[in-house]
């Protein structure tokens, strides 16, 4: 397959064969074109030149529907649901027949649904608005859906999931392998994205690596290891990366005191008190919707406590404005980039200046200063090492991870005294992660306070100086680095572990 | 006042009222469709002015007015793919091709009906006679008192628009419905489905050419047997806000088409009962009641997220 998007080569000539009966993982750095020629195969990107063959038989390129009838499903890396229609109704937008040929009805949809939520372990309330979903329930959504299509066709010839892990908590995760393990040993060809290569390791048969659109090598899974493939795939040698825990005892710039949030007279955060110090990272770790990203929207502004206070470097600024917060002291990488970091139709150069724009490098009097902006678009581009081709390039075409990267590079820039960073490495590569991880160990060093909200216990325990466990909005427990290990966690994130709150 | 409350009043009042949001329901109930798939139609005044222009001239050259009210559908059907062929196959903006639409209808009505309709070359249009359609009463039900003469006593249009009304609920609630729904909030997703954007989107805006073009039918043959060139006055702008005030649901727009129906008849009912308003201010009342409507007094309506966005498929 070859595919270009105007200079942009996506996918240079690339072969992939995927088995029966085998889970095949698709590994290669952000802007790889892993996604590319995945839904080229979905039918959803055309590609320039190439051919495609599913059970031996020249498919041409197929449509999207075409790709669905063939029995070929995918789940998205941005999450295709519609969002005002119901668990129920958005599985009748895809699924439409009955195995008999005839239509399928919302109730037997429903029913459908939970029949195999109940027996795959993947719960869904089919009534519920995929808005109020959780992203770990709308993966499970997307996931039931394809395994619906497949029992209606006889059999899932293909399945593509593309980087589903980035959402999931641990125990998700092992359940969601179980699954795809099973589905593989059933017959189907099992495609997975992910930049994890424990993950790798764990679920698949073989690996593909992708380097700059080209493929680099297939290899079965047993004769690799994590060190070889991360090399294959940066195409030189990781080194593995040690954090040195510090044990600040300077004042605290960041004091949460018994925040309270209600959002639609349900409490989403309940009466949590929380410190971060100058020059220390306090994780919080919790399963997805445990309050800790309303915490996180309190203490940058976006959203205003119900009650309680939160002061920052001794002034209270519980009622403060998100512009007086983010243009000086806070640095706020959302938990959503599309919709609370990026414009993605807007050119790189202005992402990289929003809520930055009204300082005085970049504006005055009103007028924004052009070259100034370039520059500072051009220099983080290349510290970043953003995949683009140029600064003009609007934001949502680039790849997921290089997205995060511009997102990272705006705020990180800022040299605030706080940063509240949610999920900072979702959807980076091996390289990108270890990049993020050693720009926030420096910024602690410099002296930032640092508030790590994220689902990836590796992610919190190889950074984390202290940890913090939310747990259906409350605070249920506090711990050092030197004492969490990731059963500990789990278990305090699951309720069900003695709560263990050090001093 | 309390002699102004006569039944005879009462009774002209609701029946005009019924009669007056046949058109304004025949347009809107397609519109609210259109509207939930992402695009307005604002040239709706010019669907309705082609098909009341369809109608009058299909029914005047075949001599009947159900045919007539066919060409009608025809014609707004005609203009509106025009119009969805510049705001989805060519992505323009859809406020400026609507209003571009509306203002080519009135050139190209115009100028057929003066050429069609005029004797030598003075331009000046003849009446001519056509096939208009009749009142017909519903058996049994139309000798229910007061009922009866307000609602089943009217053209067949007018039960048409009311029919409308019910397979419109059907219809949000089948998958098609769904479908549409879709295609407003993430057309992606409906497309990585397996189902298509463009396809959901001219249906609902052809659709809509077809009801408006009924609604025009129904000015020019129904309720009268006459053409003119004004004979829309507003009422396609209207509809819109219909669409938009009934939150793009069959029901609520039925509901909405009533209220704006019953402002307009009042204009028409209060000076038969004495009531000593100036008849200028009264006319102002249906677009009154649209502005306050638009405003979002009776609370704002929450628009699809992919509202009056083109789609381009990736290729
Ligand atoms: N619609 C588009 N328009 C322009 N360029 C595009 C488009 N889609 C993809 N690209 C470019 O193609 C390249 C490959 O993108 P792709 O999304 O396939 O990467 P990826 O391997 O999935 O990366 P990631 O791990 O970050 O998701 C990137 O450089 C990206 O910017
Ligand atoms: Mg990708």
């Amino acid at each position: 397959m070859t595919r270009r998007f105007g200079p942009v080569t996506a996918n240079d000539d690339v072969d992939l064969d995927v088995h029966v009966g085998e889970v095949h993982a698709l590994l290669g750095e952000n802007g790889a074109g892993k996604s590319t020629l995945m839904n080229i195969v979905f039918g959803s990107v055309a590609p320039d030149a190439g051919t495609l063959e599913v059970d031996g038989e020249p498919v041409g390129w197929p449509t999207t529907r075409q790709a669905i009838e063939r029995g070929i499903c995918m789940v998205h890396q941005h999450l295709m649901l519609v969002p005002t229609l119901t668990v129920a109704e958005n599985v009748l937008l895809s699924v439409m027949w009955t195995e008999n040929g005839r239509r399928m009805s919302l109730a037997e949809a429903s029913r459908r649904v939970t029949e195999i939520g109940e027996r795959h372990g993947l719960p869904l309330d089919t009534s519920a608005l995929v808005d109020d979903l959780s992203i770990g329930e709308k993966l499970r959504l997307e996931v039931v859906r394809s395994l619906l299509q497949g029992e209606i066709r006889g059999g899932l010839r293909v399945l593509i999931l593309d980087e589903p892990t980035a959402l999931l908590t641990r125990q998700e995760i092992e359940r969601l392998f179980t699954i795809l393990r099973n589905l593989a040993a059933d017959g189907t060809a099992v495609v997975i994205i992910t930049h994890k290569l424990n993950e790798v390791m764990e679920v698949s048969d073989r690996v593909t690596i992708l380097r700059d659109a080209r493929r680099v090598r297939t290899v079965p899974t047993s004769s690799t290891s994590p060190q070889e493939l991360g090399t294959l795939m940066v195409g030189r040698e990781l080194r593995p990366r040690r954090v040195v825990h510090s044990t600040p005892s300077g004042p605290p710039v960041l004091d949460v005191l018994g925040v309270t949030v209600a959002d639609h007279h349900r409490v989403v955060v309940d009466d949590v008190s929380l410190s971060v110090r100058a020059g220390e990272i306090v994780g919080v770790a919790g399963v997805a919707g445990s309050g800790q990203d309303v915490l996180a929207e309190c203490i940058t502004g976006l959203r205003r406590s119900t009650s309680g206070a939160i002061i920052l470097s001794g002034r209270d600024v519980t009622r403060v404005d998100r512009r007086d917060l983010i243009e000086n002291d806070v640095a706020h990488v959302p938990e959503d980039r599309k919709v609370d970091g990026l414009v993605g139709s807007a050119s790189l150069r202005h992402n990289f200046i929003l809520g930055l724009h009204r300082w005085d490098e970049f504006q005055r009097r009103g007028w924004m200063r052009g070259r100034a902006i370039d520059q500072h678009a051009a220099r983080l581009s290349g510290e970043f090492e953003i995949r683009t081709r140029g600064i003009d390039q609007p934001a949502q075409t680039l790849s997921g991870g290089n997205q995060q990267r511009v997102l990272l590079g705006r705020e990180l820039h800022k040299a605030a005294s706080l940063i509240v960073a949610c999920g900072p490495t979702r959807g980076l590569d091996i390289a990108g992660t270890e990049y993020v991880w050693n720009r926030l160990v420096e910024q602690r060093d410099r002296g930032a306070a640092i508030l790590l909200v994220s689902l990836d216990l590796d992610e919190l325990l190889a950074l984390s100086d202290r940890l913090i466990v939310m747990q259906g909005g409350r605070l249920v427990g506090e711990l050092p680095a030197g004492e969490a290990d990731p059963e500990r966690l789990g278990l305090m994130m699951g309720g069900s572990a003695p709560v263990a709150v050090a001093s | 006042m309390s002699e102004v409350l006569t039944e005879a009043f009462l009774v002209g009042l609701l029946a005009t009222t019924m009669r007056a949001a046949a058109p304004l329901i025949l347009a809107a109930i397609g519109e609210a469709f259109s509207q939930t798939a992402g695009v307005i139609n604002v040239g709706l005044e010019g669907y309705l002015l082609t098909g009341g222009f369809g109608a009058y001239l299909g029914s005047h050259y075949l001599g009947n007015a159900w045919l007539g009210a066919g060409t009608g559908m025809v014609a707004g059907a005609a203009t509106a793919l025009l119009a969805g062929y510049v705001m989805i196959s060519r992505r323009a903006d859809q406020i400026v091709t609507g209003l571009a639409i509306w203002i080519l209808s009135i050139g190209a009505v115009g100028i057929a009906y003066r050429i069609i309709f005029s004797d030598g070359n003075a331009l000046q249009p003849q009446r001519v006679a056509v096939d208009a359609f009749n009142e017909w009463a519903v058996p049994g039900l139309s000798s229910i008192p007061w009922i009866g003469d307000i609602a089943f006593n009217q053209v067949p249009l007018v039960y048409l628009a009311y029919l409308t009304v019910p397979l419109a609920v059907l219809l949000l609630r089948s998958r098609r419905g769904l479908k549409v729904r879709a295609t407003g909030e993430s057309p992606e997703a409906l497309e990585s489905a397996g189902g298509s954007v463009l396809r959901i989107r001219y249906l609902c805006v052809v659709a809509t050419g077809a009801l408006a073009g009924l609604g025009g039918a129904y000015l020019s043959i129904g309720q009268t047997d006459t053409f003119e060139e004004g004979i829309v006055g507003g009422r396609g702008f209207i509809a819109l806000g219909v669409a938009i005030v009934g939150r793009r649901h069959p029901v609520g727009v039925l509901i909405a088409a009533l209220v704006f129906a019953l402002a307009e008849s009042l204009q028409l009912w209060l000076p038969t009962a004495g009531v000593d308003v100036p008849r200028q201010l009264l006319q102002m009342l249906p677009y009154v009641v649209t502005i306050i409507a638009l405003a979002g007094i009776f609370g704002r309506v929450r628009h699809p997220r992919a509202f009056l966005k083109p789609f381009e498929r990736q290729a």
